[in-house]
C-alpha cells in the first residue's frame, strides 16, 4: 500500500495533536485524500497484555489495520500521532507500514514549557470529569491567535478521549 | 508530577533514529509549528 504516512510524536503537553490536526487539515486544503488518527486510542487495553508490555504491538497491528482500511477507501496520506514512548517503539509503528513513505516528526519543548503548558490546565480542571480535564488541557496548551482559537475549539470538541 | 513525567517521556525518546525531523515548540504559534512540521516532512504547508 504506498502512500505517505506522517507520524508525529513526542511528549505530552507538546502538541501532537493539535499540529498533526492542522496538518492535517492543510492537507485536505490542498485536495488531497488524506486522514487523521490518534493512535493512542487504538490501545486502551488495561492491563497491559502480558507480551505486549506498553501495547507497541497491538497499536502497530492497529495502525497497520487503519492504514489498509484507509487505504483502500482511497486515502493516500495519514497523519498519526503516536503516545509518548521510546524510539523503538516509534520505529515499530513505522516498520508496521512497509510500502508506504514514512515520516517520523518528533515534536520538542524545553521542560519549563511543557509544565506552563499542562500545569494550569491541570489546576484549574481540577474536579472535572477526565475527558473535561483532557480537553481544557489540549485547549490552554497553546498561545492561541483569536482565528486560531476559534478553528481549533471547533475542531477539537470530537476529539476528546473517553 | 504530569510535567516531569512529559520531560521524561521526551528523554525516553533520546536522540531519535535516522531521518526523523526534530521540531521545538518552544514558544511557537500552531500554524507556524505546523508549518514547519509539513514543510520537513513535504506535506502541503499552507492553507
Amino acid at each position: 500500500m504506498s502512500g505517505h504516512v506522517l507520524l508525529i510524536c513526542g511528549p505530552a503537553g507538546v502538541g501532537k495533536s493539535t499540529i498533526g490536526f492542522e496538518v492535517y487539515m492543510r492537507a485536505l486544503a490542498a485536495g488531497l485524500c488524506a486522514r487523521y488518527l490518534d493512535l493512542g486510542q487504538t490501545g486502551f487495553v488495561r492491563p497491559d497484555p502480558p507480551a505486549d508490555p506498553g501495547r507497541r504491538q497491538l497499536m502497530a497491528r492497529n495502525l497497520a489495520a487503519v492504514w489498509r482500511n484507509y487505504h483502500a477507501a482511497g486515502a493516500r496520506h495519514l497523519v498519526a500521532t503516536v503516545p509518548a514512548g521510546t524510539a523503538a517503539d516509534v520505529q515499530a509503528f513505522a516498520d508496521a507500514l512497509p510500502a508506504a513513505t514514512v515520516a517520523v516528526c518528533r515534536l520538542r519543548a524545553g521542560r519549563a514549557e511543557l509544565t506552563r503548558r499542562i500545569c494550569p490546565a491541570a489546576r484549574a480542571a481540577a474536579g472535572r470529569s477526565p475527558a473535561i480535564r483532557c480537553a481544557a488541557s489540549r485547549l490552554s496548551t497553546w498561545r492561541w491567535s483569536p482565528s486560531e482559537r476559534q478553528r481549533t475549539t471547533r475542531r477539537s470538541a470530537p476529539e476528546v478521549p473517553a | 508530577m504530569v510535567a516531569e513525567r512529559a520531560a521524561a517521556h521526551d528523554a525516553a525518546l533520546g536522540t531519535g533514529g535516522p531521518g526523523m525531523i526534530s521540531i521545538d515548540t518552544d514558544g511557537c504559534r500552531v500554524a507556524d509549528a505546523a508549518t514547519l512540521v509539513a514543510t520537513a516532512a513535504g506535506w502541503p504547508g499552507r492553507r
